[in-house]
């Protein structure tokens, strides 16, 4: 599947009194994998649920494809996994995976691979009641990660999860990524983020500080060069949607 | 230019006529595929959504007890009835009308108005939402199959409920009088669909699930009481009764056969009647229990020559058309208000 990539253009968000994003704008190409990183309250899990069409920017644009349609609620192509993983207590986990795999219309092959990546088969009989945070954010994975979804957006992906599921989650982006898709992650996990080739955007109250390139160095040093209190250039408002 | 380095075609003006005409046809048939495709989906979708809501609900204690309380509602008005002559068994259609009617227009609405506001603000509390609609699924597809499932399951269980009711009425003590109850159960499931709109309406545009039930108790204490009683109020003083034909029970005391008033022709009504009558309706239709309580006097043949108080004249052709646009009006409007707020709330 053609990989249509995310573009964000001047995006606003004001929530009452506070602005939550001020002008952010990003592109992020097909087969690329972009980390958005910042302190607590940035803004970068705001940024991926506009982005997956969950709130409306109060300004600004959000492209997704070539074509640039906007981005609403129910696109195609386009998977999201919240910062926190809920589904039904009463439903089992195959009932779950079930309705994600039909809702995308997934094949059977990419049935097989997401539940492989999460490994959430073990778990099929039980109910998501029953499970515990980390099996609930495998679940979270399984059904974000299945084809045909080429733009990813996965806010912490990597909290909560086991190392060898985090090696099969890490093998699978980096495949995903390399097949054309386009991956949008907002992450801590500076040192598991430096393991794929990944551009790093930062965000800081609400505002784009940098974009770096892949061949950029590590997130943890970039994260203390440019977030120190001493070398921070000063915020500027956003002019948008006032 | 072509790879042999001939000279590239040069189509007539005909053919590029021809050509043009042909890529028309095809985008606009590729759009039809597309249109029809994106229909297909949505389709899917909602009956995803749907069969989704129905594990959900099965699943669910609170919603075995209201499907209980709902066959109670239907059993309670046969069953009762001959227990007051000292008697047991099964009460016929015409003893069981009136009791039936004064029942379901109390606890059908407080059932539906619980279940309609649950509708959305509990996966909208609970973020279990969230997935359903990061996954190809509109919210509207999404608001479409959970309505689906929610409203199927009722309609199916008070079909039951009413239905097996009906039988056994009929086959114990004669099916005389079938219309009126068939009336009164039809009616009594718009109440419910109706109600159930209002509630989804209240649970899109509240925060979280204890306010959107409170707020559900709140209307229906207003729609089945105070606003009730302010319209009743309303008919009386637009359409003024004879006097030894007002009573203290409100709308079970309008229509009590043999208790109060006797049964009035409509030819004693003075000639504006009929339009004072029909004027109540419209005014009755403001509120959806008294919709209830009027259709299944409006147009349940047996009820409606008991009717007389409040609604002189109010003939079943004339007052079909206020009832047909109040039903209309309220089955439409709440949930589209309901989809509005769904569509507008930030996840």
């Amino acid at each position: 599947m053609a990989t249509p990539g995310l573009r964000l253009d001047g995006i606003c968000l004001r929530l009452g009194r506070h602005d939550v994003l001020r002008g952010v704008t990003l592109d992020c190409p097909p087969g690329s994998v972009t980390c958005l990183i910042g302190p607590n309250g940035a803004g970068k899990s705001t940024l991926l649920a506009l982005a997956a069409g969950l709130r409306m920017p109060s300004a600004g644009r959000i492209g997704i494809g070539g074509e640039g349609r906007p981005a609403g609620d129910g696109m195609e192509g386009v998977a999201y996994l919240p910062q926190e993983s809920r589904f039904p207590a009463v439903l089992t986990v195959r009932e779950v995976f079930d309705f994600a795999c039909a809702a995308r219309r997934s094949d059977v092959p990419a049935r097989r691979e997401a539940a492989e990546v999460s490994g959430v088969e073990a778990m099929s009989d039980r109910p998501v009641g029953e499970l515990s945070g980390g099996w609930v954010r495998r679940l979270g994975l399984a059904v974000a990660l299945l084809r045909p979804a080429s733009l990813l957006l996965l806010d912490e992906p990597f909290v909560g999860l086991d190392p060898q599921t985090l090696d099969r989650v890490l093998t699978h982006l980096e495949r995903r990524r390399a097949g054309g898709d386009t991956i949008v992650l907002a992450s801590h996990e500076f040192e598991l983020v430096d393991l794929l080739p990944r551009r790093v955007a930062v965000l800081d109250e609400g505002r784009l500080r940098a974009v770096l390139p892949a061949t950029a160095p590590g997130a943890r040093q970039m994260y203390r060069e440019l977030l120190a209190p001493e070398g921070a250039p000063p915020v500027q408002e956003c002019g948008h949607g006032r | 230019m072509g790879a042999d380095g001939a000279a590239p075609h040069r189509p007539s003006a005909a053919g590029a006529v021809r050509w043009f005409a042909g890529r028309q046809v095809a985008a606009v048939a590729a759009a039809r595929m597309s249109v029809e495709a994106v229909g297909r989906a949505r389709h899917t979708a909602v009956l995803l959504v749907a069969g989704r809501e129905l594990r959900l609900l099965r699943r669910r204690r609170a919603v075995r007890g209201a499907l209980v309380l709902l066959a109670g509602v239907a059993w309670l008005p046969p069953l009762v009835l001959p227990l007051r002559a000292g008697s047991l068994g099964l009460a016929t259609f015409e003893e069981s009308l009136l009791l039936a009617v004064a029942l379901s227009a109390v606890v059908l609405p407080l059932l539906a108005l619980l279940a309609g506001a649950d509708l959305l603000a509990g996966e909208i509390e609970d973020r279990t939402v969230v997935p359903v609609i990061t996954l190809p699924i509109s919210r509207a597809a999404c608001f479409a199959g959970k309505v689906l499932g929610r409203a199927g399951l009722l309609c199916a269980s008070y079909s039951a409920a009413f239905g097996s009711v009906a039988i056994a009425i009929a086959a114990c003590r004669g099916s005389t009088g079938w219309r009126d109850y068939l009336v009164i159960v039809v009616s009594g499931l718009l109440l419910c669909l109706v109600c159930g709109g209002v509630g989804a309406a209240l649970g899109a545009s509240t925060r979280g699930r204890v306010r959107a039930f409170g707020s559900a108790l709140v209307v229906w204490l207003a729609m089945v009481f105070a606003v009730d009683a302010a319209l009743l109020a309303a008919v009386v003083v637009l359409a003024p009764p004879p006097p030894q034909q007002i009573g203290t029970h409100g709308h079970s005391e309008l229509a009590a056969p043999g208790r109060g008033a006797p049964i009035r022709e409509h030819q004693a009504s003075a000639p504006s009647e009929p339009q004072r009558g029909v004027s109540a309706v419209w005014l009755m239709a403001l509120d959806p229990t008294d919709l209830f309580r009027i259709s299944a006097f409006v147009w349940g043949p047996a009820l409606r020559a008991r009717l007389t108080v409040g609604l002189p004249g109010a003939d079943s052709v004339a007052a079909s058309v206020p009832l047909a646009v109040g039903w209309l009006a309220w089955l439409s409007v709440p949930p589209l208000v309901a989809l509005w707020r769904f569509r507008r709330c930030a996840l």
